[in-house]
């Protein structure tokens, strides 16, 4: 991640080798000599945040200065700096350990909240007047296939809002026990007129159909309608979409199986990461999100699958809030 | 002759109301907007309208409050609430306080003139 130092994130308070993070309100000395600031080119320096100063061995930028002239001599100095994340030693002490990836999806997060519903507004008047325009074409009118991909990316963008957001809320804020079939049964109920389109054969099968985990209903719910939607997506008209949730002792597993085309060797490896997708309207947020969720949720996520035949997903989720041995 | 049905349509949003205004309009209903709570009330005491489209968070009152206080203008209007919010504790809340309907922004406009057809034909 880059950062401005002179125009946004960073700001350089009183001393010049001093300066703050406007997001995280830490502060930062740099240790080396500031005149890399004015050296142009690429230079690594190593920070200390002025809070963790007993303990830190300090943090590691990458600065990157661009010295921009114009005809009346130097016009501005650009610098980004790089965020390194901790160094070697700090690192090592895991319980001063915060992978940067945490602390970006926290800011991200942060941002997400703050910004979405800004973003859908517009998004939606946008939506609602190519859907106006749209029937003013007639069918055979090239413009209407503009309008209706038009509509399907501005339906795409909503969708990483939506990821983005639910992102942001991973953190269980509020725990109840969440009833799993109940959960289970009311999205699939969401899914109903699709399964029927596609003729897909949903089963849900329980051992114990009163078994709850505790969770945040909204956040489970968002794990099954990634799962299930892609399940559908994966098969062909009349595949059979099975779920069955069973218990032991200590844990909660949920399988979610389909008989649809698989994932294929190259994508297994990537598909909990942020981004990837190997569908044309995929956020590639989907099982990001979903994993992420159910490890916020103390359990796990693991899959099967095999091409050409189908994917099982299996959830497990602890009882009692005991964390899955991992 | 039929007198046409009236919408109101109260949104701060300024280009999502037009954007309601004009596709409800596009449906042969008489339309009328408002950005505000208070302006909703106004709107609502001369117009009469059948139909209250209302965004959750308005200027002036919640959504639910505006609610309840055009069922006191006219107890027969059916109210559908839109908002952002996908939570469904929110989307309860709003059913059990008498909205007649949620949205969830964004939605497809032929779900809320669907949703309106339905409303005025119960």
């Amino acid at each position: 991640m880059y950062y401005d130092l002179v125009k946004s994130n960073f700001t350089i308070i009183k001393d010049p080798t001093v300066f703050e993070d406007l997001f995280t309100q830490r502060s930062y000395k740099i240790l080396d000599d500031p005149a890399v600031f004015v050296k142009e080119g690429s230079h690594i320096v190593v920070v200390e945040n002025e809070a963790e100063k007993e303990n830190s061995a300090g943090y590691t930028f990458t600065i990157n200065t661009t010295i921009v002239t114009n005809k009346d001599g130097i016009a501005g100095i650009i610098i980004y700096c790089e965020d390194k994340g901790k160094s070697e030693k700090v690192q090592k002490d895991p319980s001063n350990r915060k992978s940067s990836l945490e602390e970006n999806l926290a800011v991200i997060g942060e941002l997400a909240a703050s910004a979405v519903h800004e973003i859908k507004n517009p998004l939606f008047s946008i939506r609602g007047f190519l859907q106006i325009i749209d029937n003013t074409f007639a069918e055979d009118d090239k413009r209407k296939e503009y309008v209706r991909i038009m509509i399907s990316e501005i339906d795409r963008l909503e969708g990483l809002v939506r990821d983005f957001l639910m992102l942001a809320r991973t953190r269980p804020d509020s725990k109840e026990q969440v009833a799993v079939c109940e959960l289970i049964r009311e999205v699939a109920e969401l899914y109903k007129s699709s399964f029927e389109k596609k003729k897909v054969k949903f089963r849900l099968q329980a051992q114990d159909e009163s078994v709850s985990v505790c969770g945040n209903w909204e956040q489970l719910e968002q794990v099954f309608i990634n799962l299930i939607q892609n399940a559908l997506e994966a098969m062909e008209e009349g595949g059979s979409l099975d779920i069955v949730v069973s218990k032991t002792e200590e844990k909660v597993i949920i399988e979610v199986r389909d008989n649809g085309k698989g994932i294929s060797p190259d994508a297994e490896k990537k598909i909990f990461s942020p981004f990837f997708t190997t569908k044309k309207n995929g956020t590639g947020l989907g099982l990001f999100l979903s994993k992420k969720i159910i490890e916020d949720h103390n359990g796990k996520i693991y899959f099967s699958s095999a091409e050409g035949k189908g994917t099982a997903f299996f959830l497990e989720f602890p009882i009692q809030g005991t964390p899955v041995d991992v | 002759m039929d007198r046409k049905n009236k919408i109101l349509v109260v949104e701060d949003q300024v280009w999502v109301r037009r954007m309601l205004l004009e596709a409800l309009q596009g449906e042969g209903y008489e339309v009328y907007g408002a950005s505000s709570g208070p302006e909703a009330l106004l709107v609502a005491e001369e117009k009469k309208p059948d139909i209250a489209v209302i965004d959750m968070t308005i200027p002036g009152m919640d959504g639910l409050t505006l609610i309840s206080k055009l069922r006191e203008i006219n107890l027969n209007i059916r109210s559908i609430l839109i908002s952002g919010n996908s939570e469904k504790k929110y989307i309860e809340r709003a059913l059990e306080e008498g909205a007649y309907a949620y949205l969830v922004k964004p939605f497809d406009i032929s779900s809320l003139q669907n949703l309106i057809k339905h409303a005025l034909a119960s």
